[in-house]
């Protein structure tokens, strides 16, 4: 190591808490960011080593219409055309009550046709105990594997009371799957079962989900094209795992960003404070340079010491977010569930793309922010050797430049955001110049502030206040780093904030209108977004029936798999007392109402918005007769789905679809009659084994917000970290500042200035910054907010939001940055107050 | 050998143009010490720094052993500095960080001169303070700092020593202390050297005299000082 | 009594061992294990013997653990390339007593189906193995039309002529390699194996089979091996057996001898071997003369000695040629295989193909065409 070297590692050394908490924004940076993207991965993963568990080696998938493939469509492939490389599917859900609402997939198989596709069932190292009499005649007979078996505390020869598809069965375990360590993640959900017993769960009787198939080749999936008969489709493996992956897109990249804010008020921090050891080590700097050192080596100096904060920053950061990323899958996998599809998420995975972008991020980051004072460092003169300690060098003067490039910045972010983009990336790349002018207005609003407070703080506190205030202009460069972090942070809270509370108002407005029945009938369902439990239609007329109702609304939705995307299409009974709960977005609402009787299709905002749809487009849809084009309607505001709805009046969908049950039922109350008795005699109902769910308007509605703020938890823990982030950030440069001030306060302590009155004086200087940077935040967080609204949610999930102003936001936020900057502030003034002047006197 | 020819340096205030050195003229032989009077602001440590290389004049050249300095980039600048020329500090200006044997590595570093224990030994010796190579500067004395940034000016050997006001922060005593130092270290083996002073106690070192006014150079007989 | 496929390979089948590189033996699966006795007693046995009618008795007997439709037959084509063929209908009931269920899948009944061809003249030797169960009408028997299938390997009665009680059958299977379709018609009566029928394995009551043959099936059609079509015709052997019975614990494996002679007469003999290699006295044959008669051959009567051996790639020891001699009948003959490779490398592993036949019987030179199959090596 070279003594240059040496220096500069002693240099950080002797300073401990300035790089101590720049290693701790750094690493909160990376953890957040790490973090994020590790419970996004692993949520991603979990679902794909489901999907793959179920997919096995199979390269295709035979889909069939909206209910599945009928058994004969089966027989003929492998009886009459002796199609080999086929294997029968049901897939399914169990849900178990008695062990914390555990969710586990039900596979249901031929094995016979197993041993091409899945090699668990084959593979060296696992194998099937028990009778097979028992799994293949059952009733009810599953396997599991050793681990769900632990995890259940069941063994072979246990029943085992579930819920499948809102019945409840109980399932035998005839046998255990023995894994081995490259399959345990794969069968760690499984139930698996008999094609028969899977029939008989699921009630899907005569009918199978899907097929697997292996397909070697081109013309082996040419010929089986041939095969198939109208209505049926080949579609890649994979491309549900896609599907999903592409559900998630806009949910993850959001949550991407979010965490990128923290990192963006780390490196602030380390800005900040890569600045100010420079500018401390002026003289210092001034004399490497006057005997020799180039300026190059003195740049290499800076970027090396910030690289050395930055690598253990990282590092810190990593193991930090495997802790944290535990806590944020909770939440995600949680929303996920709520909101997408079923996915168990019971391990971390890392993957080598999200070591590598952590890294990437936290070492770049570092850099980036290094740069401006490595220059800085670099252009130090050899002539501040001469000259005992460099003032500020003016920042003052650059004010007016700053602060019309700020707005320049500014200007050119909201052009990048008016770009017609589908674009999340760019549209969030956009926010960025804004941060950015807004950092750089930071000084001349400071200056302002400064002008207006300082007589009144001179008023209140003599002279001490006098020089509190002026000194936070006199260290202009130094200040409004620390105080611009901070109020981007604040700016942060108050721009999601202000973004979720929008959000949720215009969602109660719109569940208000929406759910305008009185009583909700439904199946138990895993997903809460949509119900994948079914009820049958006979309860359908036995609700219609009871004298209580006066009217009912009910629906049933489906999926439909084409071109590899999966739409949400809703057949809907809706009564006429609930067509003002649906608010147009475009199309003439009666009309639209008229032609929908008619047979032509509304659809939500999301759903127009993703498939570039307006009134009078037409979609095509796969129908159990094949493809069949429909006009669009109208299309209306809603908030269900950020996939988006097609909605199709049922006596239409009836002519297409083949389908049976209904997912939903709602029921108006005649005058004069109770509610309560109603719900009673819904619930006396025979419904043929089939659990309901009886709910009130005001059950439902607290529900599905209970559900939205679960949603949104994940952006507040953020918003939290980030403001963590930003507290580490002013604490550590108003401590440096008041190092920096040392001698000068220990002027002012020389010349009789009490203790009490310089921890009095550093204390006002924090709550003027930290009131500053509320301020300043106030503008800040409510333009994020509006882009979020306006620009990003619309681009990401297509919907439109109504935008309050939210004053306890914004008075919080004021009050958030005075309580950062006094806490921060405290062990400063206290550090300061008890120097003895003639330490701060000393030379250093 | 030092050359200065018609130097120019100005600096503008505000609207004002403030002539800091105007046409000035200097040569300096090897082995030469000059030493440089004048008030503050005369533009002593400005005509310093022109010819470390650290500025560069408005007007003018510099020619050091015949190679013409002004004409260089700020990095060939930086290793003719390095590697001919030693600096001392009115604020002696150690590196902190380092421990006294660090900072007078630092200069072999620099020049690339490796294992310079014995020359670190060596000089530690001729300044007196053998037993400081383990300290750190805030351990030492003003007068052992300054004998510390003296031995790291010259451990590295270079041929010129530009000094600025080397004795400004200390005492009397140890004002002296330097300038005999100084002496043995500098003047008897033969180097050149520019100091700029306002001490008077130096100029039994000095070979001529320069004291500067509005930006010239006038020399003063040495005896002038000497009553 | 021959081939017997039980639960435990099923299950010894999802356990994975069966995958080659694991087992260096030959053989996939103990045949002593996989042919255990049952302790479900909910199944028929045969104790007694019975009146067959035709046709219900060519279908199932559900209520019996094992059964089989067992085809061997030996061709040569028009341009007088020789093939020798095995197709073989395996059923096996996981329960007697089966469930009610909804699912149409559902199924206590198990089928598995081998399939070889041996292409003699080229030396090479073709086989595949299929598992399925007789839910959703992917495997099964049915009697009227005769029919016997496991997806598209299939046995179908063709047309209405019924010879001997037997309907004209059509055989069709095919592998990726070698396929087959024929037209079977038998030319000879029904031949009823054992005590008219009921055939003893052992000595407790009930292990024992009812099985009868058809010796002689005039057998035309094509093979295709490899792309190319081959015009055959020869003649088949037909086995049908079911049973509740299992291996006794001392024996292993059996030797069996399907052998037709161009005097138009039939030889079958079992050797069931003991584990220390000795014929076990349940041994039997029975030999059918060119007007249909037969006589039971009892294990006494029958010497048999294996002249030569082949070792399978992965170390086994067959028996790969016999004398065989039959000193009440004046028949002395020599069998030798026609490709020394017919090993069947499926789920349970055992040799089975194509022999041919030269000896003597009485005063004549007699040669001829069979098959033998070895398990339990």
């Amino acid at each position: 190591m070279n003594s240059l070297t040496r220096s500069s590692l002693r240099y950080l050394i002797k300073h401990p808490w300035q790089f101590g908490l720049s290693i701790l924004g750094i690493a909160m940076g990376v953890a957040i960011v790490v973090s994020i993207d590790i419970a996004n991965h692993s949520s991603g993963k979990a679902f794909n080593l489901s999907m793959n568990a179920v997919a096995g080696k199979s390269t295709h998938q035979i889909i069939g219409t909206s209910e599945g493939i009928p058994d004969s469509i089966y027989f003929n492939l492998r009886v009459r055309d002796g199609l080999k490389n086929i294997a029968p599917v049901i897939e399914s859900y169990v849900s178990i009550p008695d062990s914390g609402k555990k969710i586990f997939k039900l596979l249901g198989v031929d094995l016979f046709a197993e041993r091409p596709f899945r090699d668990y069932l084959s593979n060296t190292g696992t194998s099937i105990d028990g009778e097979l009499k028992d799994f293949l005649t059952g009733p009810n007979s599953v396997v599991l594997s050793n681990g769900s078996l632990a995890e259940l505390k069941m063994k072979v020869g246990d029943s085992l009371k579930v819920f499948i598809g809102g019945k409840e069965r109980t399932l035998y375990i005839s046998g255990k799957i023995t894994e081995d360590e490259r399959n345990t993640s794969t069968l760690e959900n499984l139930f698996i079962c008999d094609i028969a017993t899977a029939q008989e769960l699921t009630g899907k009787i005569n009918r199978i989900d899907y097929i697997d198939v292996i397909a070697g080749s081109a013309d082996e999936e040419k010929r089986l094209r041939s095969i198939l008969p109208d209505g049926y489709d080949l579609q890649k493996s994979g491309s549900r795992s896609q599907t999903a992956e592409q559900m998630l897109e806009a949910f993850n990249i959001n949550l991407q960003s979010l965490s990128l804010l923290a990192l963006i008020v780390g490196l602030f921090l380390i800005y900040n404070t890569m600045t100010f050891s420079v500018v401390r080590r002026k003289v210092l700097i001034g004399t490497l340079r006057s005997i020799g050192v180039t300026s190059n080596e003195i740049t290499t100096m800076v970027i090396r010491e910030a690289l050395i904060i930055g690598i253990i920053g990282t590092a810190a950061g990593f193991l930090a977010a495997y802790f944290i990323s535990k806590y944020l899958l909770i939440f995600i996998s949680q929303t996920i569930n709520d909101l997408y599809y079923v996915v168990s998420v019971r391990e971390i995975y890392i993957s080598p793309m999200i070591i590598a972008k952590g890294i990437a991020l936290g070492i770049f980051a570092t850099l980036l922010s290094a740069i401006k004072p490595a220059r800085e460092a670099s252009s130090v003169h050899p002539r501040s050797a001469m000259i005992r300690s460099e003032q500020e060098s003016s920042l003052l003067k650059k004010v007016p430049a700053m602060s019309i490039t700020g707005l320049a910045t500014i200007i050119a972010g909201i052009l990048i955001l008016l770009i017609p983009t589908k674009n999340i990336w760019l549209s969030y790349f956009g926010i960025l110049p804004i941060i950015i002018g807004f950092a750089l207005l930071t000084p001349v609003i400071i200056i302002l502030v400064e002008k207006i407070l300082s007589p009144l703080f001179k008023y209140l506190f003599g002279i001490t206040g006098k020089i509190a205030s002026r000194s936070i202009v006199q260290n202009i460069s130094r200040t409004y780093v620390a105080i611009a972090a901070l109020s981007l942070a604040v700016a942060a809270t108050v721009g999601v904030g202000t973004m979720i509370s929008s959000f949720r108002s215009t969602v109660i407005d719109w569940l208000e209108s929406r759910l305008n029945a009185d009583i909700f009938i439904s199946a138990p369902s895993l997903v809460s977004r949509r119900n994948d439990a079914v009820l049958s239609e006979d309860l359908l007329e036995k609700v219609r029936a009871l004298d209580e109702v006066a009217d009912i609304n009910f629906y049933r939705e489906i999926e439909i798999n084409q071109d590899e995307k999966t739409y949400h299409l809703i057949s809907s009974g809706i009564s006429q007392r609930n067509h003002s709960g649906f608010q147009f977005k475009e199309g003439e609402p009666a009309d639209a109402w008229k032609r929908f009787e008619e047979g032509e299709l509304l659809i939500s905002e999301p759903f127009a918005y993703r498939h570039d749809l307006e009134v009078g487009s037409m979609l095509a849809l796969k129908t159990d007769n094949g493809m069949r084009e429909f006009r669009v309607a109208g299309v209306y505001y809603d908030y269900a789905s950020d996939q988006g709805l097609v909605t199709m009046y049922h006596t239409h969908f009836k002519k297409h679809w083949n389908v049976k049950g209904v997912s939903g039922i709602s029921a108006y109350v005649k005058e004069g009659f109770d509610l309560n008795t109603l719900k009673e005699k819904i619930q006396m109902l025979d419904t043929d084994g089939q659990q309901i769910v009886v709910r009130s308007f005001k059950f439902l509605r607290d529900t599905s917000i209970e559900i939205f703020d679960r949603t949104f938890l994940v952006a507040k823990v953020l918003q939290l970290l980030s403001v963590i982030v930003a507290f580490i950030g002013i604490l550590s440069s108003l401590m440096s500042l008041q190092l920096e001030r040392k001698r000068e306060l220990g002027i002012l302590r020389a010349n009789g200035l009490l203790p009490s009155q310089l921890f009095g004086m550093v204390g006002i200087q924090t709550v003027m910054m930290g009131l500053t940077a509320g301020l300043l935040a106030l503008p800040l967080g409510n333009v994020l907010a509006a882009i979020l609204v306006y620009i990003i949610n619309k681009r990401s999930f297509g919907w439109t939001m109504q935008f309050d102003l939210i004053p306890s936001i914004m008075i919080e936020a004021i009050l958030l940055s005075l309580f950062a900057a006094i806490l921060a502030g405290l062990y400063p003034a206290y550090k300061m107050s008890i120097t003895s002047p003639a330490n701060a006197l000393r030379e250093e | 050998m030092i050359e200065l020819s018609k130097i120019g340096k100005h600096y503008t205030e505000g609207n004002t143009k403030q002539n800091v050195l105007k046409d000035l003229d200097l040569t300096i032989s090897d082995g030469e010490i000059i030493i440089l009077f004048g008030k503050s602001g005369s533009g002593k440590s400005t005509l310093l720094n022109i010819i470390s290389g650290i500025d560069l004049p408005d007007e003018g050249s510099v020619t050091i052993d015949g190679a013409k300095v002004t004409g260089l980039s700020e990095k060939e600048r930086t290793l003719i500095r390095r590697n001919k020329i030693g600096f001392i500090f009115q604020f002696f200006n150690l590196i902190p960080t380092l421990t006294v044997t660090e900072n007078l590595q630092l200069p072999l570093e620099l020049n690339g001169i490796k294992d310079g224990d014995d020359k670190i030994t060596a000089i530690l010796n001729e300044v007196g303070l053998p037993d400081k190579a383990n300290s750190f500067p805030e351990k030492l004395s003003g007068g052992e700092q300054q004998r510390i940034a003296i031995a790291r000016a010259l451990i590295h050997n270079p041929a010129i020593i530009l000094a600025d006001e080397p004795t400004g922060n200390l005492d009397y005593e140890t004002g002296l202390q330097i300038v005999d130092l100084l002496d043995r270290v500098v003047k008897q083996k033969g180097k050149t050297m520019i100091m700029v002073t306002h001490s008077k106690d130096v100029i039994g070192l000095a070979d001529k005299i320069y004291s500067m006014k509005d930006g010239k150079l006038t020399e003063t007989l040495k005896e002038a000082y000497l009553e | 009594m021959k081939r017997l496929i039980l639960i435990n390979v099923l299950l010894f089948l999802l356990s994975g061992c069966e995958s080659k590189k694991d087992v260096n033996k030959d053989e996939g699966i103990s045949l002593s294990k996989a042919m255990g006795e049952t302790s479900d007693s909910s199944f028929s046995k045969a104790f007694e013997k019975r009146r067959f009618i035709f046709p219900d008795d060519h279908g199932a007997h559900p209520d019996f653990r094992t059964e089989w439709w067992y085809f061997t037959g030996n061709l040569t084509s028009e341009d007088g390339k020789k093939f020798g063929y095995q197709f073989t209908v395996f059923r096996t009931a996981l329960t007697g007593i089966p469930k009610e269920r909804t699912s149409a899948w559902s199924s206590d009944q198990i089928y598995m189906s081998h399939f070889t061809v041996t292409d003699i003249s080229g030396d090479k030797f073709y086989f595949d193995e299929r598992f399925s169960r007789n839910g959703n009408g992917l495997a099964g028997a049915q009697i009227n039309p005769f029919k016997v299938w496991l997806e598209d390997w299939q046995i179908v009665q063709s047309g209405n002529d019924v010879k001997f009680d037997l309907p004209v059958i059509e055989i069709k299977a095919k592998t990726d390699n070698a396929e087959i379709d024929f037209l079977l018609e038998s030319a000879k009566p029904i031949v009823l194996q054992g005590d008219s029928g009921l055939s003893r394995k052992g000595s407790q009551p009930g292990n024992a089979s009812y099985y009868y043959s058809y010796t002689k099936l005039k057998t035309d059609g094509k093979i295709r091996i490899n792309g190319k079509e081959f015009v055959v015709s020869g003649f088949s052997w037909m086995d049908r057996e079911w049973s509740t019975s299992a291996l006794s614990e001392d024996q292993k494996g059996w030797d069996w001898f399907a052998l037709q002679l161009d005097d138009n007469t039939e030889i079958m003999y079992y050797q069931l071997r003991k584990q220390d290699g000795s014929a076990d006295k349940f041994s039997k044959g029975i030999i059918v003369f060119p007007n249909g008669d037969t006589r039971l051959l009892i294990n006494e009567e029958v010497a048999l000695s294996v002249t030569d051996f082949w070792e399978s790639p992965g170390r086994t020891k067959y028996p790969s040629g016999w004398r065989l001699k039959m000193p009440s009948e004046n028949i002395d003959l020599v069998v030798k295989p026609v490709v020394r490779d017919q090993l069947l490398d499926v789920s349970i592993k055992y040799w089975e193909g194509s022999v041919e036949i030269n000896g003597t019987a009485g005063a004549k030179q007699v040669s001829g065409r069979g098959y033998v199959e070895l398990t339990g090596y």
